[in-house]
């Protein structure tokens, strides 16, 4: 409980708006008192369930509220570690491990109990914590839905008279009990009663609910919760923490109201004046704090890396050193042996077969080898630049093939193939060095330009870039434009693509005559016609004028004060967008505020979901509004007896207790009835709990008679049948065919 | 079923149960209560629920099949209340603003042209999710 008194007090974070945490769990409260079950054993104390698709009340009968309140859900699974079958209800599950709540289960399938399984734990557990340590000797009062079937209330009757032995039933309308609860008197009225999963209107007629002419339009709280989550959802697709159900449904309980004129304070939700009327929801999030990098700390780690680099530099300059080092000693004595060929035939030839050599050339080759390359490192040690590289030599060239050996031959040859390299090579590097001269004759053309005439030359880039601008815009549209099938380039595009195939057509007559093959292919050409047909033409281009509207961005922004980049103007239209300003506000989307990025705003969504009883069409409902279905149901009555009923039109149930939701319907009541009739309407005083205490009411001791004759017995229940139900004002009608 | 009685809380066997001193999960307050830990005199230990159960389509189903059922008794299909007669309000998909546009495309009604461009820029399967919102979806199979 104290949960909730914090998570309502607001944090002032902004000016101007409401800021609330949403909570992280749900909330719950377990009576820790046991009940002394003798007294109410030998007292018979009436025990009253109101099993609701949301929430169970059950407790006593002379109790001023409900023992026990708990939402109905049920956990059942087996624990791993323990391999011990579990069963959790209601709050229980709350006080388990989290994954207890990952399959909740309900008896219920939509308003109507399916599951006599899941039943009986709930009843388990109501008579587990009423501390009932015997058998039950109390007649049981329970509710159940308008126009329950008999198929469900045979399940319930079944559970309880076969597997807890009660002694007897009354079943009751749960919204009836209510409007008794609230009314000294049962007579005339209308009862519009918004539970979990359904909202039902019921006229009451001469102290009885009249059930033929009541409605039900299918959408309750849960509903309304499941509809905020979708809602929210599309709203934030990219919402980095997942939204629960249990998180929706307090969003809707707690900051929704009903509007008392929908259209209009859409109007002014639309306005930007609206935003400070926005509720904000901050949903937990561990701030991530970026690393503040001063200037000081960046010199540092250039430093660094630099220091890094030299030391890498100076290792591979040794390791290179060492390398020569070597090398130049193997050389000397490779050097050695050479000079030892002439004075010693053995030794040398000895030598040879130490250094792995096979014969006289391929030490020479060698020796070679090794000189060059000390030359080389030597002069790249002392900074030479060896770049003048002389231009190879092909003297054999012009000789006429006939002049030469073989060997000669097989030179040329190889001498043409260097020829042609290098010469593609020196072209290359001519027209590289061009361009690069080229550029920078531009750049510098430009710059003089530019310091000659400073208003001319910006003038002259504006006219650029506007250019580009509008080339990029227009390529995006007919790119947009070609998505959608009946715009006019799609359709001349497909003409074009009829036309090709229509070429096809003649070819395909020419080959059925046999004068022609299917040549497609052969020619490359023939593929370019899937580029013209292609939707997307100029990728190449629209890189290369995308880099050059870049280049015109920065130079714009570098010279011209004023300039706005593109990127800044879309971002500021965005700002401006409905969409935008009613997600994120009027400051748009910051992706450096963290909390903005863990926040949803409340505005359409506050009035939107409780509208929903009134235009069930919002969400796709084919059904009549709640005022609507109340009109058809008076109309069905006399006029004096309409005049009766509109004194007491009713309002109870979970969904009903939205703000102004009574005020709304009083002014929409106003306007289906004729001028100047007297009508009035009620509030349940508690809209959760009266259909407890209505039926606790009903149960008394000083009702006690018709209370009786109202009551389900064991012997009925085996005669009359297991659906069996005995009528009175807050009851179903027993229909058996 | 029965394991233990109704006053134990198992806080000896819960120590036993965890040697290597690892945290275990915290509860608020006492240990939930599980059902299948307690006794229950209050039963009829001979009796067993049924663990299969009809959807509420097929209970309706069984009532539907019925001849001799008038066509005003208040049966819980027969109460469901009817279409509206009068014409559906248009609101923006998007924005939940009114609408006064529909885009011919994707069906979806919008606020002005900004919702326009916004709703251009979405997937066909975004654009299906705000029309399921309405149950307007088009669902192909």
């Amino acid at each position: 409980m104290n949960n909730i008194i914090n998570n309502d007090k607001m944090n002032v974070l902004k000016e101007n708006e409401r800021i609330y945490k949403i909570s992280n769990d749900y909330n719950y409260t377990i009576p820790d008192t046991l009940t002394n079950y003798e007294q109410n054993r030998t007292n018979h104390t009436p025990l009253v369930i109101d099993i609701g698709t949301s929430q169970v009340n059950a407790g006593w009968a002379t109790d001023s509220s409900p023992y026990l309140q708990f939402p109905t859900i049920v956990s059942k699974f087996k624990d791993r570690k323990t391999s011990k079958n579990v069963i959790y209800i209601g709050n229980e599950i709350y006080r388990g491990e989290t994954f207890s709540r990952s399959n909740l289960r309900s008896p219920y399938d939509s308003n109507v109990i399916i599951n006599p399984e899941l039943l009986e734990y709930m009843m388990d557990y109501i008579f587990l914590k009423l501390n009932v340590n015997s058998t039950i000797e109390n007649p049981v009062v329970m509710t159940e839905t308008l126009c329950n079937p008999n198929y469900s209330r045979k399940l319930v009757s079944e559970l309880m008279f076969e597997c807890y032995n009660v002694p007897s039933i009354c079943y009751g309308i749960d919204s009836l009990f209510s409007y008794y609860q609230n009314n000294s008197s049962f007579d005339n009225g209308i009862v519009i009663s918004s539970g979990n999963h359904s909202t039902h209107v019921i006229p009451v007629v001469d102290n009885r609910g009249v059930l033929n002419l009541s409605q039900r339009l299918n959408y309750g709280g849960y509903e309304a919760a499941e509809y905020m989550l979708k809602q929210l959802q599309f709203k934030y697709p990219t919402f980095p923490s997942r939204m629960t159900n249990t998180q929706a449904q307090e969003l809707t309980q707690k900051y929704c109201h009903v509007s008392l004129d929908y259209s209009k304070e859409l109007e002014k939700i639309s306005k930007p004046e609206s935003r400070k009327d926005d509720i904000v929801i901050q949903f937990p999030y561990t701030p991530v704090i970026a690393e503040e990098i001063d200037e000081e700390e960046l010199k540092r780690r250039e430093q660094q890396r630099k220091e890094q680099g030299t030391r890498l530099q100076k290792q591979a300059a040794k390791q290179r050193e060492e390398k020569l080092k070597q090398k130049v000693e193997y050389l000397e004595e490779l050097e050695k042996l050479i000079k030892l060929k002439d004075e010693d035939e053995e030794a040398f030839k000895d030598g040879l077969d130490e250094y792995e050599m096979e014969n006289e050339d391929d030490l020479k080759k060698t020796i070679d080898k090794l000189s060059a390359y000390i030359i080389k490192a030597n002069n790249k040690k002392l900074g030479i630049e060896e770049e003048i590289k002389e231009k190879p030599v092909f003297h054999l060239l012009d000789i006429p093939d006939d002049q030469l050996t073989q060997e000669e031959k097989n030179q040329k040859r190889r001498q043409k193939m260097l020829k042609a390299s290098y010469e593609a090579r020196e072209k290359i590097k001519k027209e590289k060095e061009e361009e690069r001269l080229r550029i920078e004759k531009e750049k510098k053309e430009d710059e003089e330009r530019r310091l000659r005439d400073p208003e001319g030359w910006l003038k002259n880039i504006h006219i650029q870039h506007k250019e580009i601008l509008q080339k990029i815009q227009e390529r995006k549209k007919r790119k947009n434009q070609l998505t959608d099938r009946r715009s006019q380039v799609s359709q001349s595009r497909m003409r074009s693509i009829a036309h090709l195939a229509d070429n096809e057509e003649i070819a395909s007559k020419r080959r059925r005559r046999g004068q022609d093959e299917d040549t497609f292919g052969l020619n490359d050409d023939d593929w370019s016609i899937y580029r013209t047909i292609n939707k997307d033409e100029h990728s190449d281009t629209e890189e290369e004028e995308e880099n050059q509207f870049n280049h015109l961005e920065e130079l714009l922004q570098q010279y011209d004060p004023n300039f706005i980049p593109q990127a800044v103007i879309e971002k500021n239209e965005k700002k401006k967008t409905i969409i935008s300003q009613l997600s994120y506000g009027l400051d748009g989307y910051n992706e450096d505020d963290q909390a903005q990025q863990y926040q949803m705003r409340l505005n359409v969504e506050q009035i939107r979901i409780p509208e929903v009883l009134f235009q069930p069409s919002i969400v796709g409902i084919d059904q009549a509004g709640i005022i609507e279905i109340v009109n058809d149901a008076l109309k069905q009555f006399s006029q004096e007896q309409q005049n009766k009923m509109v004194k007491n039109i009713f309002l109870t149930g979970g969904n009903i207790n939205y703000p102004n939701m009574k005020q709304r319907i009083i002014n929409e009541i106003r306007g289906i009835l004729p001028y100047q009739t007297i009508f009035d309407v009620k509030q349940a005083s508690n809209p959760i709990l009266d259909s407890w205490k209505g039926a606790a009411k009903w149960s008394s001791i000083s009702n006690q008679e018709q209370f009786r004759k109202s009551c389900i017995t064991k012997q009925i229940y085996d005669e009359y049948g297991h659906d069996y139900l005995i009528e009175f004002p807050m009851s179903n009608r027993y229909l058996n065919f | 079923m029965v394991e233990d009685t109704l006053n134990s809380s198992g806080t000896t066997s819960e120590k036993k149960r965890n040697p290597f001193g690892k945290k275990k999960k915290e509860y608020v307050g006492e240990p939930p209560l599980n059902l299948n830990d307690y006794e229950k005199p209050f039963k009829n230990a001979k009796y067993s629920t049924p663990k299969k159960y009809k959807l509420l389509k097929q209970i309706l189903m069984m009532d539907r099949n019925k001849t001799d059922v008038p066509i005003d008794a208040p049966l819980y299909m027969n109460i469901e209340a009817p279409p509206s007669v009068y014409p559906r309000k248009k609101y923006c998909d998007i924005t939940g603003l009114k609408a006064i546009y529909t885009d011919p495309k994707s069906g979806l009604r919008y606020y002005d042209s900004t919702v326009y461009k916004y709703i251009q820029e979405q997937t066909q399967s975004t654009l299906q999710g705000y029309l399921g919102l309405r149950n307007a979806a088009v669902n192909l199979k």
